[in-house]
């Protein structure tokens, strides 16, 4: 599912390359946009990292229960 | 009963990479409610903002609800125990809302074009937070 977001990411990224050349951005909005795709990248990232955590829990969490029924 | 331990938790550490990911994952707190509801109000908001970019009056005021909704979603987050990860998602979704209010303040004209990319960029880094929110404990 993120690398779904990243692409989406990717595509804004080329949409506004896009928008520069067209000259419908000015420089200083080009220049804060390219900056926050910068930032979004960087929320998937944590948020893949976020979801690597909770699967790692749920196995954790499935061990204990199993070492509960063993003992 | 040592050798059962050793068999279960020794291929899951490795598994993990690092002993540090597996004791963040153990105290990862559970599915928060309020927090997810923070993001699904971004995505859906920024959504309908960006359809709405034509009209510079209409956009200058939803420029200040949205900067408002992500100061509530970081304030919230940053303030709960071992949620460093949602707070900084919180955080970034932040730093991107927090130049429109201020952009739509100053005299100069702002772009549709910049404004439909910003509410692109929100809804995509709410999307990936609601995303890996959905997957915790509940």
């Amino acid at each position: 599912m993120m690398d779904t977001t990243l692409l989406a990411i990717e595509a804004e990224l080329q949409q506004i390359q896009r928008d520069i050349a067209a000259g419908t951005l000015t420089k200083s909005e080009a220049e804060e946009l390219l900056r926050d795709i910068d930032v979004a990248k960087f929320v998937v990232t944590t948020a893949e990292g976020l979801q690597r955590k909770a699967e790692v829990q749920a196995l954790l969490d499935a061990t204990v229960t199993l070492v509960s029924a063993v003992t | 009963m040592r050798r059962i331990l050793l068999f279960l938790f020794v291929p899951l550490l490795v598994g993990c990479g690092t002993v540090q990911q597996a004791w963040e994952s153990y105290w990862l707190p559970p599915f928060d409610n309020r927090e997810y509801t923070y993001a699904v109000e971004l995505r859906t908001m920024s959504e309908f903002m960006a359809a709405q970019c034509q009209d510079a009056k209409i956009s200058a005021e939803n420029a200040t609800v949205i900067h408002r909704k992500a100061v509530e979603f970081h304030n919230y987050a940053r303030e709960l125990q071992n949620n460093r990860d949602v707070a900084a998602m919180a955080a970034s979704i932040k730093e991107i809302t927090v130049t429109l209010p201020e952009r739509y303040a100053r005299s100069e004209p702002v772009s549709a074009a910049y404004c439909r990319s910003k509410y692109s960029l929100i809804t995509l880094a709410s999307t990936g937070a609601q995303q890996a929110m959905a997957r915790k404990k509940r």
